[in-house]
């Protein structure tokens, strides 16, 4: 079964990049320095919150927005993929893991990966569908 | 008692960001657009950005006479005035989710001003070049 969907790409690039261990060391450090947290995983509350909000993925669960009990089951066959994992309680290169969902090495070489059964013949240029960016002050009136 | 960024306000400092006018302090020459193969937050730092691997792929540079003015509305919005064009894919293939436009046309440097998704699209030694119409890349700032 094709893990890959529209779905399960999306789900699986909302959770943060999987980068190798010295690249990583490197992210979080600059991460604290910026921001105070590094983010290296989700719970799946905070990734259907996410999901929720994503104009990309508004169309995606069976009756739009996806639910949280859709976005549970992308991870549940991202995870029988090897894609990502989910850690219940633990800490990893200094940051910790409380009912998360994490993205593996297998789960960022995927989303990488030459595409399958793409068109042999040229097809020309791909228009990419942008969805606009918003920004807000976060000011209260 | 309000609080926050007037129209106009929002108007000059998305101008000041994205490098179509200065305001307070230089704007920068050019920004970079970054496709990207997983999403952007606002956490998210440009060396940890998951950005598309095929061969040729190299951010894309966004000149300030690529933009629109900023308007000055309720949101505020931006946009690319003309298309932008990638390089050809040469070999290998990405399927893109997200943008984020950058100070640097490096990739995994610089910082990342602006950012957004985009429909899940495949680019390849087929479909190719990538592009971006003209009018169809937009930032807003809400001022409130």
């Amino acid at each position: 079964m094709e893990v890959l969907t529209d779905l399960g790409r999306r789900v699986l690039g909302s959770l943060p990049p999987w980068f190798p261990d010295d690249h990583m060391r490197k992210l979080i450090a600059a991460e604290q320095d910026a921001a105070g947290e590094a983010v290296q995983s989700h719970t799946l509350d905070e990734l259907a919150a996410d999901l929720a909000s994503n104009p990309a993925a508004q169309h995606l669960g069976a009756e739009g927005p996806l639910t949280r009990e859709e976005v549970h089951g992308a991870l549940v066959a991202l995870e029988e993929a090897g894609y990502v994992e989910f850690i219940e309680s633990g800490t990893r290169l200094g940051v910790e893991h409380k009912q998360a969902w994490k993205m593996t090495k297998a789960g960022r070489e995927a989303i990488n990966a030459p595409l399958p059964g793409r068109p042999v013949e040229p097809q020309g240029a791909v228009t990419i569908p942008m969805h606009v960016g918003s920004m807000n002050s976060g000011a209260e009136a | 008692m309000g609080s926050g960024f007037s129209r106009k306000a929002a108007a000059g400092l998305l101008e000041y960001l994205l490098g179509k006018a200065e305001t307070k302090v230089s704007k920068p020459a050019e920004v970079f657009l970054a496709l990207c193969t997983a999403e952007v937050k606002e956490s998210t730092l440009s060396a940890g950005l998951s950005e598309a691997t095929y061969t040729t792929y190299a951010r894309k540079a966004i000149k300030p006479a690529d933009l629109s003015e900023a308007t000055e509305a309720q949101p505020s919005i931006i946009e690319t005035v003309n298309e932008l064009i990638f390089a050809k894919v040469d070999s290998g293939s990405s399927t893109i989710i997200s943008w984020a436009i950058c100070t640097s046309g490096t990739t995994g440097g610089g910082a990342i001003l602006a950012f957004g998704q985009c429909t899940s699209t495949a680019l390849s030694t087929t479909q190719t070049p990538p592009t971006v119409a003209a009018k169809a890349l937009k930032v807003e700032l809400k001022a409130t």
